[in-house]
């Protein structure tokens, strides 16, 4: 089983435990994504994240992050492009209807508590005299006051995010519509690539493929600069080629002249491939080629180190020490403002209905967390945390019953109790609407059929 | 005269393949085609579904089977539950969570709202057991014994009667590449009479072959097989083939099944047999078996929403409480409850390329394989 291994990485550390432990899907390498300057506010920057890759901040370092329209079943929410915002600081107490088939007006749990869309949302608050620059621009809000914006949309800082660079609040991989709630995202430079290329974020990192989607390779054999697939290996690997006149110099990029005129992109000094056994966008059917590798401008960071992969009919799944596989848990209310229900500071309601039909104790042995050790260590991504096992809230300090379990970007992951031996997904895309707005999916670092 | 209308409306579904109803189910009348042709290689014949419905026998206004009427779904439901009422203010809670926890967690306590089975004597099928009891169910054909509690359960949900609109889209996942079955007859030395044939299911890594329009499956492609991640795929099943007609005994069967929202969510289906109709270029028929119920509910949800349910008036905690009610058999081996059942389905033919180092007939442990060696 070999599937990702990033440029210039050492051999990668199987995690599956026993004597003929795989190959690791894990790829490694400490690299950061090249970005474009743009101007900026003044006090503004660009901070890269592990997970996300390059983002802007605001000043204090706090991640900027818009919310773009999104059409629901039953009509839109979120901001219009170069409209004021739609996220007020006015509390909203009933479901807007717009997931079908539940009508509006049903009061939303948690009511007493819940808090206003500015205040999860923090606008971004121009000083007074601020001037447009460059993408950035100034929207006047309804009460009055500038926020700034970023190619049209008002942004926002979250809540959630404590440190510079966290993006606890959204994320890339959740800009992929369908019936998912209206997300924020982190707002981004763009990423210093040729035109042929584009970057996909996916659970394990940042991986380049080309614009029309196919998947990139490098090789091993390969020098630096220099291209030794020749003869047979051009009947399975074409050489992604570069215009021959007319391209800038960018960080990371180079040329590789294969013939005389015949050019060839290379990524880090790696030559650059597509894979003929590719036959649409999002396969990779050339990872299975020993010496063949994925690209990544960025790699994500490791799971826990006892967590294990697994092979399923889906492609390979992350699993814990005990081979069950992985699960994240999706929500995001039916609100107009869209709040987001899948954090542990968040309403739990919404999750016990799927996990243990609206029973708190069922769904401990439905959907169990994954217990982590007193002493482990996490990263940007995956962190330990202590939930009260009652009320799926953050426990207490010293609480003595608290569990102390595994989060992927702050959130609890789960397995499931019916994944009775591994290589088992029987919860993926469990609850409602195939998990993505009020459910579960499966942690999958390969998925060999995109669901199809 | 039912029958066919019900057919008809079926096999309208998938075009290109229109044939006499009474040919496809018939034991002993079929006229195939003398197996001789091209397509059979090496003793074997390689067949790609290409579509899957439920077997739900009905009529065009549903008397017969339904008396009291097409079943309520998910919207009718729920404004049973929770009728308007002046000043009345319903939370989430109480409405929707209580609903979707309902449907992820059923339950066989009684119904809060009626959801009637179907009366009809009659029903596609197979006679699973080889007995002929009382609750058994007579085919179109006339045959006795019939064995599908299903027809029970499911005769008055409009999302399996003929015409929904979700069996479009049942029979348009067929399309999927997680989806891809393949069936491969082995030792047989002809198609209109063999006594003793093996049938290996597997999935397929291909998309099957089409006419330019993409509507019409056309004979003749390749399907390479999938045997590393859809080993479970696998079954093995010993068959017969009298007049054309290929059956087989049961096996246990797991049938890949992805839906939705990248849903995979496949179905454990007990038992299973095979009544097709087998020919050079197409085989079609029916699969019938033991459903695993908790298997069913999970992937229903998991792969059509509460949404897209309710486009069927398919209530799925009502369906789990009249399928666990007409349960009529558990797997030994898990104690899981399941249902009899039938698929109809349709094949085309298809050129099998096993992996290098692999032959047609892997042994899964399922059932004698009296040919390894015997192939290319």
């Amino acid at each position: 089983m070999k599937y990702a291994r990033i440029l210039g990485a050492v051999a990668a550390v199987a995690l599956c435990t026993g004597a003929a432990a795989p190959q690791s899907s894990i790829p490694k390498g400490k690299f950061v994504e090249a970005y474009v300057r743009e101007p900026m506010p003044p006090g503004f920057q660009v901070i890269v994240s592990e997970l996300e890759g390059p983002i802007y901040a605001d000043a204090n370092g706090r991640t900027l992050y818009t919310w773009p329209r999104h059409e629901l079943r039953n009509g839109g929410t979120a901001d219009m492009k170069g409209s004021a915002s739609a996220c007020d600081d006015v509390k909203t107490t009933e479901n807007a209807g717009l997931m079908s088939p539940y009508p509006a007006g049903l009061e939303l749990p948690e009511l007493a508590t819940r808090p206003t869309c500015a205040q999860v949302w923090p606008a971004v608050i121009a000083a007074d005299g601020a001037k447009p620059v460059g993408k950035f621009s100034l929207i006047k809000r309804r009460d009055g006051r500038m926020q700034w914006a970023y190619e049209g949309f008002v942004l926002y800082t979250s809540v959630l995010d404590k440190k510079p660079g966290d993006t606890v609040g959204g994320s890339h991989t959740q800009a992929r519509g369908g019936d998912s709630p209206a997300y924020r995202i982190p707002i981004s430079p763009p990423t210093d690539i040729p035109g042929q290329f584009v970057v996909e974020q996916d659970n394990l990192g940042r991986q380049l493929t080309l614009v029309n989607g196919f998947t990139i390779y490098t090789y091993d054999k390969d020098g630096a600069n220099k291209s030794n697939c020749t003869g047979d290996c051009l009947k399975s690997w074409a050489p992604v080629l570069a215009p021959e006149v007319g391209y800038q110099a960018r960080e990371d990029w180079s040329i590789v002249e294969r013939l005389p005129g015949v050019k060839q992109w290379a990524f880090r000094k790696q030559p650059l491939y597509t894979y003929i056994g590719d036959t649409g966008p999002g396969q990779h059917k050339g990872i299975d080629t020993p010496g063949w590798n994925l690209v990544f401008t960025q790699v994500a960071p490791p799971p826990p180190k006892e967590f294990t992969e697994q092979e399923t009919a889906g492609g390979i799944v992350l699993a814990d020490s005990k081979g069950k596989s992985i699960y994240i848990y999706n929500c995001g209310d039916d609100a107009m403002d869209q709040l987001a229900c899948d954090h542990p500071d968040t309403p739990q309601e919404y999750r016990y209905a799927v996990c243990g039909g609206n029973d708190p104790k069922r769904c401990l042995t439905t959907f169990p967390y994954v217990i982590a050790d007193k002493n482990a260590k996490g990263n940007a991504a995956w962190t330990t945390m202590d939930i009260d096992p009652a009320t799926g809230h953050r426990a207490k300090a010293g609480q003595a019953d608290a569990l102390h379990v595994w989060a992927y970007r702050d959130r609890p992951v789960f397995t499931f109790v019916r994944d009775v031996q591994p290589g088992m997904v029987k919860a993926q895309s469990w609850g409602e609407f195939y998990g993505a707005r009020n459910g579960y999916k499966a942690f999958f670092l390969r998925e060999e059929f995109q669901g199809r | 005269m039912k029958n066919k209308m019900c057919f008809l409306a079926a096999t309208a579904l998938v075009s290109g393949v229109g044939t006499g109803v009474g040919l496809i189910l018939g034991a002993g009348t079929a006229t195939a085609a003398e197996g001789t042709g091209s397509f059979l290689q090496n003793r074997s014949i390689g067949y790609v579904m290409t579509s899957e419905l439920k077997a739900i026998y009905d009529t065009p206004d549903g008397k017969m089977e339904c008396p009291n009427g097409i079943n309520d779904g998910p919207r009718e439901q729920f404004k049973i539950l929770f009728p308007e009422i002046p000043g009345k203010k319903y939370t989430l809670q109480e409405t929707q969570l209580e609903r979707e926890g309902e449907i992820w967690f059923p339950s066989t306590s009684p119904d809060k709202v009626p959801y009637h089975e179907s009366q009809s004597k009659i029903a596609f099928g197979l006679n699973l057991d080889g007995k002929i009891g009382a609750n058994d169910y007579t085919s179109p054909e006339g045959e006795k014994g019939i064995d599908n509690n299903l027809q029970r359960a499911w005769g008055c949900t409009a999302n399996y009667r003929s015409n929904s609109y979700n069996l479009f889209a049942f029979d348009n996942w067929r399309k999927y590449a997680y989806n891809i079955v393949v069936l491969e007859l082995t030792d047989v030395d002809s198609l209109v009479n063999d006594d003793d044939v093996t049938v290996t299911s597997y999935r397929g890594l291909d998309k099957p072959m089409t006419d330019a329009t993409g509507a019409k499956y056309l004979p003749g492609g390749t399907q390479r097989l999938d045997m590393r991640w859809g080993k479970q795929f696998i079954s093995k099943f010993k068959g017969k083939i009298k007049d054309g007609v290929l059956t087989t005994e049961g096996a246990d069967y797991i049938m890949p099944s992805a839906g939705n929202g990248s849903s995979f969510a496949d179905i454990r289906y007990y038992k299973t047999q095979w009544r097709l109709t087998v020919m050079p270029e197409r085989a079609e028929g029916l699969m019938a078996g033991y459903i695993d119920i908790q298997d069913w509910n999970s992937a229903s949800n998991q792969q059509r929403s509460t949404h897209h349910q309710a486009y069927g008036q398919s209530a799925t905690p009502s369906s789990y409480r009249l399928m666990m009610k007409n349960a009529d058999y558990k797997d030994p081996k898990s104690g899981d409850d399941a249902i009899s059942m039938a698929l109809r389905v349709k094949f085309t033919q298809v050129f099998v390329k096993h992996p290098e180092g692999n032959v047609a007939a892997i042994d899964t442990g399922t059932a004698p394989n009296k040919t390894a060696g015997d192939r290319d």
